[in-house]
């Protein structure tokens, strides 16, 4: 009996994973405990092992396949071994055949393509990646096409009427990841030389439907401030000097962290007609990857000292860049924080990573010529820190207070640590 | 924009050519004297004189030839076949010498040559002067092979087939020539290997060429008042093929047929099929569709020859099979 191999649940929240790679080609041998796929989910991209010792019998769900958790991705058993459902389905089809031959062989072979399981399905090959994409059983439509092949008119028609249809359970299924799968809208853009097309899978399209909701649901406020990072820098320096690798970005977060205990007015969340008013300090941190953005989250940052905060932040960047952040680490941000200093960024709009409330975007540090009280000129270094927040939550002075705080708090260094 | 009829257009453009690059020279059978027998180069012998506008014998493998080491020795020699179906008596100058010779040299050695023929039937001239012999050029490597159909295409691309390093078959059909056509002021330029969407639509894709482009814009029309919209894309040039407007093409309709005038076995509809149903398997709704002429001698006859070769109708009833309508 073949092994079936499956798509895994890694965390708690997956629904679906995409097929990254196969590792293995069909008949190839593997043993237990060997990696044969990769699969890629929302934020991660995992092998998955064989369970049995054989060969890959046959692939069911191909590279760049959505697949739902526990959805067969492909078979593992014993050279030459049947596999799926058409296994068993075969043999007791075959097996009257024979003595019924004698007697009425007419009624036996009408009934054959009548048999549900064992019907051979004609369809086109665009009939069925449509019928895949909207989530057609295309095993229950009557094809038009010649000789009752299933085209893409049959699959469209059984897509329309499917949601009239509440009382057919494959139908209702089928209306569900049609609604879901319609985020974005197919334009047919006309390609021009060079172009390549590839599909908008695991953490790119997750990005792309984070940042689209974000951007209609929204109406973003960003308000930039000026803050004199000069003695933040000097602190920097001396903090480094007696041994302590601490960036600019973990006195950011520790700052952030304290300043959002003070305005807890910025820690919400929207859910329909209800503010959730957030308990923790939970600070995403934006980190861009090669093959786009995740957002690991420190939890009760407030509670975290600039050395353990900072230990945290370094820690969440290097495993979000290796591909190891757990489910859980990337999930529950209350306030997000996102650096773009190092590009030499002086100003910018973040889109607010959604459930949170606000999103700080922090920018490169310049040399600014500043007139003392003195009248004498001096050179300070200067930083610009670019808030956004939802206005349905958050007002303009109140944002602008919390600003300020954070400002305040960069600008005086030593009360970070306080 | 001017009006100006195919051959008109094909004058305008060789002529342009002559005057900007004195290495142009045009040899063929009465295109001095005469000006050819499609008037093509009506008035050259004064303007250029006969060292560049050179009446030949009847005999394509001698003047084929000539052209051929004309073009190694650096001039940029446009020859006419007064039918491509003569190719016959001069296939080896331009398969086994003018087309591997870059190759065979390391590069030492280009051909930028142009051999201009017209195509096609429907003109009653029987079996030897009625053939689409595209099929047999592009199975050559090393040739380029285009076929423009509209007054504008064949201008612009036979400057750019004289401009061209490499070999050029540029076939123009017979039944065109007479065509009156808007072409654009001034010079322009139009590159081989790239095909033009003639008619967009959405439900089906026809590829084709030269005379049956006409024949499938007109068969679209008779869809469209059925409902059908479909898309006909000129392919204008059969080598280099422009692949990326085919994908696009059939990847949004997902049905598609090849409209050609040459024979079926073995034509240029087969090789198209085969590669798209490689390629974009996933995106057919229906096996690609060949629309072709018969696998048999072009007939003198008139009903005979039209039963031979694809007409609207014939396009349209392709379409009907095709989408199951």
């Amino acid at each position: 009996m073949a092994t079936e191999i499956k798509m895994p649940q890694l965390g708690l929240t997956m629904e679906e994973g995409t097929v990254e790679r196969w590792l293995k080609a069909e008949g190839d041998s593997v043993k237990a405990g060997e990696p044969i796929l990769e699969i890629t989910t929302d934020k991660l991209t995992n092998e998955v092992e064989a369970e049995a010792d054989g060969v890959l019998l046959k692939i069911v769900a191909h590279e760049g396949e959505d697949v739902p958790v526990k959805g067969l991705l492909g078979y593992i058993g014993q050279p030459g071994e049947q596999v799926g459902a058409s296994a068993p389905a075969a043999a007791p089809a075959a097996a009257p055949a024979a003595p019924a031959a004698q007697e009425a062989p007419a009624p036996a072979q009408e009934a054959a393509p009548a048999a549900k399981d064992g019907r051979k399905i004609r369809i086109s090959p665009l009939a069925r990646k449509i019928a895949k994409q909207m989530g057609v059983d295309y095993a229950t439509v009557t094809g038009t096409g010649p000789s009752g092949r299933i085209i893409k008119r049959d699959i469209l028609a059984a897509a329309e009427s499917a949601p009239k249809a509440p009382a057919s359970a494959p139908a209702q299924k089928a209306a569900a990841p049609a609604a879901a799968g319609t985020a974005f809208p197919v334009k047919n853009l006309e390609l021009m030389e060079g172009d390549t097309v590839e599909k908008l899978t695991g953490m790119r399209k997750v990005v792309a439907q984070r940042m689209y909701t974000s951007s209609v649901e929204i109406p973003p406020v960003t308000q930039t401030v000026k803050v004199d990072v000069t003695a933040l820098l000097a602190f920097r320096r001396q903090l480094k000097e007696s041994g302590h690798a601490i960036s600019v970005n973990d006195l950011v977060l520790k700052a952030v962290s304290k300043a959002l205990r003070k305005h807890p007015e910025m820690l919400v969340s929207l859910d329909g007609e209800q503010v959730i008013r957030r308990a923790h300090v939970n600070l995403g941190m934006a980190v861009a990857l090669d093959t786009g953005l995740i957002v690991p989250v420190i939890r009760d940052a407030d509670l975290l000292s600039l050395e353990a905060l900072s230990a945290k932040a370094k820690d969440l960047a290097e495993r979000a860049r290796s591909n190891q952040l757990g489910a859980d680490e990337y999930k529950g941000s209350t306030f997000t924080v996102s650096n773009l200093g190092m590009f030499g960024v002086e100003s910018f709009t973040p889109i607010i990573n959604q459930p949170d409330a606000a999103i700080l975007g922090v920018n490169c540090t310049e040399d600014e010529l500043v007139m003392e009280a003195d009248g004498t000129i001096s050179k300070h270094q200067v930083m610009r820190i670019s808030l956004t927040y939802d206005h349905r939550l958050v007002d303009g002075a109140v944002a602008a207070k919390f600003e300020m705080t954070v400002r305040d708090l960069l600008e005086s260094p030593m009360d970070i640590l306080l | 924009m001017s009006t100006l009829t195919v051959s008109k257009a094909i004058r305008e453009g060789l002529h342009e050519e002559m005057v900007r690059d004195k290495n142009v020279v045009v040899l063929g059978e009465d295109m001095a004297v005469m000006g050819s027998v499609f008037a093509i180069t009506q008035g050259f012998l004064d303007e250029f004189g006969p060292l560049r506008v050179i009446d030949t014998p009847i005999s394509e493998s001698g003047f084929t030839g000539m052209a051929v080491g004309m073009a190694m020795r650096g001039l940029r020699p446009v020859v006419e076949w007064m039918y491509d179906d003569f190719i016959t008596v001069c296939l080896d100058p331009v398969m086994n010498q003018a087309a591997k010779m870059r190759y065979m040299t390391g590069g030492q050695v280009k051909v930028p040559i142009v051999f201009r023929a017209p195509i096609g039937a429907g003109r009653r001239n029987a079996g030897q002067h009625s053939q689409c012999l595209e099929a047999l050029f592009t199975h050559i490597p090393g040739l380029k092979v285009v076929a423009p159909a509209t007054a504008a295409d064949a201008k612009g691309m036979l400057k750019s087939a004289i401009r061209s390093d490499d070999p050029v078959v540029f076939l123009e059909h017979k039944l065109l020539y007479a065509k009156k056509e808007e072409i654009p002021d001034g010079e322009y330029m139009i590159p081989l290997g790239k095909a033009d969407i003639k008619r967009p639509g959405k439900d089906l894709t026809i590829l084709t060429w030269s005379r049956q482009l006409y024949f499938s814009l007109e068969a679209a029309e008779t869809l469209a008042s059925q409902g059908i919209d479909a898309e006909v894309v000129d392919l204008r040039s059969l080598v280099p093929l422009d692949w990326e407007t085919i994908k696009a093409s059939v990847q949004k309709t997902g049905n598609v047929m090849v409209v050609e005038e040459g024979a079926r076995r073995g034509g240029i509809g087969a090789e198209i099929a085969a590669e798209i149903q490689e390629e974009l398997f996933d995106d057919l709704d229906a096996p690609v569709a060949r629309v072709a002429a018969a696998n048999v001698v072009s007939p003198f006859s008139p009903p005979l020859e039209d039963a031979m070769f694809p007409h609207p109708a014939d396009i349209v009833a392709a379409a009907h099979k095709l989408l199951a309508k």
